[in-house]
């Protein structure tokens, strides 16, 4: 009885943890996730590597993913690297439509920086 | 010299069509997130499989029954109806993931949006089965199916650390993220373990007209073409922990996935991605309706077969088109595709027991198999597997969904 009492409370646990969405380095990491995205795209469409079409439509997810995990954050040091995240990507979105690659790049670089020190801040975060 | 053409063919349609939104979907979530450490899930469930289909043609060629003929024969229509409703509702379940993957193939090679696609797509599905035979739906895809190779050979060019990869063949629990980690693992099993993919291999072995001759090529084509299959889903997930890994990717969309193979065939990546992703799911979606018709059509003593005419078996021909029309409607309402896959990969795990159980008992039952009854090696693996999957299914999927 105890050993199956004990399997209910962790798969309960996991639920919880599943369910509820509020654990902050998770937030953070899907953040980062999506910056990176953003900073793969750019660089793939600079390079002549990908449409524009479809750059456009992907980064338009991109930036509708990082702008709702901002407006869910409770990890306030992480809100001014996210909200620049987000201005980054529509800069990029902006340099896509305009046709023009090298903006394009320079954008995917720096984003490339702010995915990677979002990644950081989710493992401190975690500890 | 036909004989090993025969098989040579056998071994490249079964390799040709073995990839398909699921396995894709599943082997580039798990490679960017857990890098190698559910290779052994791939290598299970492969293993599984290769019985799975071997009895399936075994089964076709030593009774000549389909699994669904010999299951209403074996167990009546009223116990039949149980693995029927579950088959047709997790079998559509999965046509519509795949409809969607070519749909969504679709969007990024024009930009036009997939819910657009979704009649052109049932169309010309529908089409092809309605126009073609037998022979042109298991041959004619799988071997265009062969561009699915651009994936092993992005794998070679990553030149991934051996030991790393091998390692991951070792079973192994997660370091983090617990119930993700088994959600992709039970997503794995349910893309291998298709249980239409049986179905539909014993009813083509019917209308092949095989017989206990045919038995060493059945038993080739099982090994080698799922086998070398598995490599191609086991190549995705290489690259996409190559790629997406070290990024911090986690694969939510299509969108993110078709950047897979830029990093390593550059411009030719993205087209290669999407052809890959249309033509995998273009023969997954015609399997899928066939196994879908062929299923009813058995279980009910209809007229059956692709390389029948349809007035000929009009009610065959019925089944399919309502299928294809169903499937339609998710994704014209534009249902996202990764999320409709995920779940129906592991939808498919969770029904596997009702495919497999009276199948494994067909299988023992020398009524239908004479001297050629399962082993005890193969019993064990596929009730072992079938049962691990399911427990799976029904815990992981509940905490997935509840995750968002």
């Amino acid at each position: 009885v105890s050993t199956a009492r004990r399997a209910i409370s962790v798969v309960a646990l996991a639920a919880l943890a599943a369910g509820c969405g509020e654990d902050p380095a998770a937030r953070l990491r899907a953040l980062g996730s999506w910056a990176a995205t953003s900073a793969m795209l750019g660089r793939a469409w600079s390079e002549h590597e990908t449409p524009r079409a479809y750059t456009l439509r992907a980064l338009g997810r991109a930036r509708r993913e990082i702008g709702q995990a901002r407006r869910d954050l409770t990890v306030a040091p992480a809100v001014p690297l996210v909200s620049h995240v987000e201005a980054a990507t529509r800069e990029l979105e902006a340099a896509v439509g305009a046709d023009d690659r090298r903006a394009a790049r320079a954008v995917a670089e720096r984003l490339a920086d702010d995915a990677r020190a979002l990644a950081d801040l989710a493992v401190r975060s975690a500890s | 010299v036909s004989q090993v053409l025969e098989l040579a063919l056998g071994i490249v349609t079964a390799f040709g069509g073995f990839l398909e939104a699921g396995s894709i979907a599943t082997s580039a979530q798990a490679g960017s997130e857990f890098r190698y450490a559910l290779l052994w899930v791939l290598a299970l469930g492969t293993l599984c499989l290769v019985f799975l289909v071997e009895m399936s043609g075994r089964l076709a060629a030593v009774s000549h029954h389909t699994i669904a003929a010999a299951t209403r024969e074996r167990f009546g229509f009223t116990f039949f109806m149980l693995p029927l409703t579950g088959m047709v509702l997790v079998s559509l379940f999965t046509l519509v993931a795949e409809v969607g993957g070519i749909c969504i193939a679709l969007q990024l090679a024009t930009g036009i949006s997939l819910q657009w696609w979704a009649l052109p797509v049932i169309g010309v599905i529908w089409a092809l089965l309605w126009r073609g035979n037998f022979s042109f739906i298991e041959n004619g895809v799988s071997m265009l199916g062969l561009v699915t190779v651009v994936f092993i050979v992005a794998a070679f060019r990553q030149q991934p650390r051996l030991g790393e990869v091998a390692a991951g063949l070792v079973p192994s629990l997660p370091r983090h993220d617990g119930a993700r980690f088994w959600f992709l693992a039970v997503s794995i099993l349910g893309a291998t373990l298709t249980p239409y993919l049986f179905y539909f291999y014993s009813s083509g072995a019917v209308e092949d007209g095989w017989d206990e001759g045919a038995l060493g090529t059945n038993r080739a084509v099982a090994t080698a073409g799922m086998g070398f299959g598995a490599l191609l889903a086991a190549a995705v997930l290489v690259v996409s922990a190559g790629v997406f890994g070290p990024r911090g990717i986690r694969i939510e969309s299509y969108d993110q996935l078709a950047l897979l193979l830029t990093d390593q065939l550059g411009r030719w990546g993205f087209a290669l991605f999407v052809a890959s992703l249309a033509i995998a799911c273009l023969g997954a979606a015609l399997e899928i309706t066939l196994a879908l018709a062929y299923m009813v059509a058995q279980g009910f003593g209809w007229n059956w077969g692709e390389s029948v005419r349809p007035r000929d078996a009009a009610r065959f021909s019925a089944t399919y088109t309502v299928a294809l029309a169903v499937a339609a409607v998710p994704v014209a309402l534009g249902l996202d595709p990764l999320r409709v896959t995920n779940v129906a990969m592991v939808l498919n795990a969770a029904a596997l027991p009702l495919a497999v159980l009276p199948f494994l008992v067909l299988m023992n039952d020398r009524d239908y198999v004479g001297d050629h009854a399962n082993g005890w090696f193969g019993n064990v693996v596929v009730l072992g597997v079938t049962v691990v999957a399911c427990v799976l299914a029904l815990v992981s999927l509940p905490l997935e969904l509840a995750g968002g």
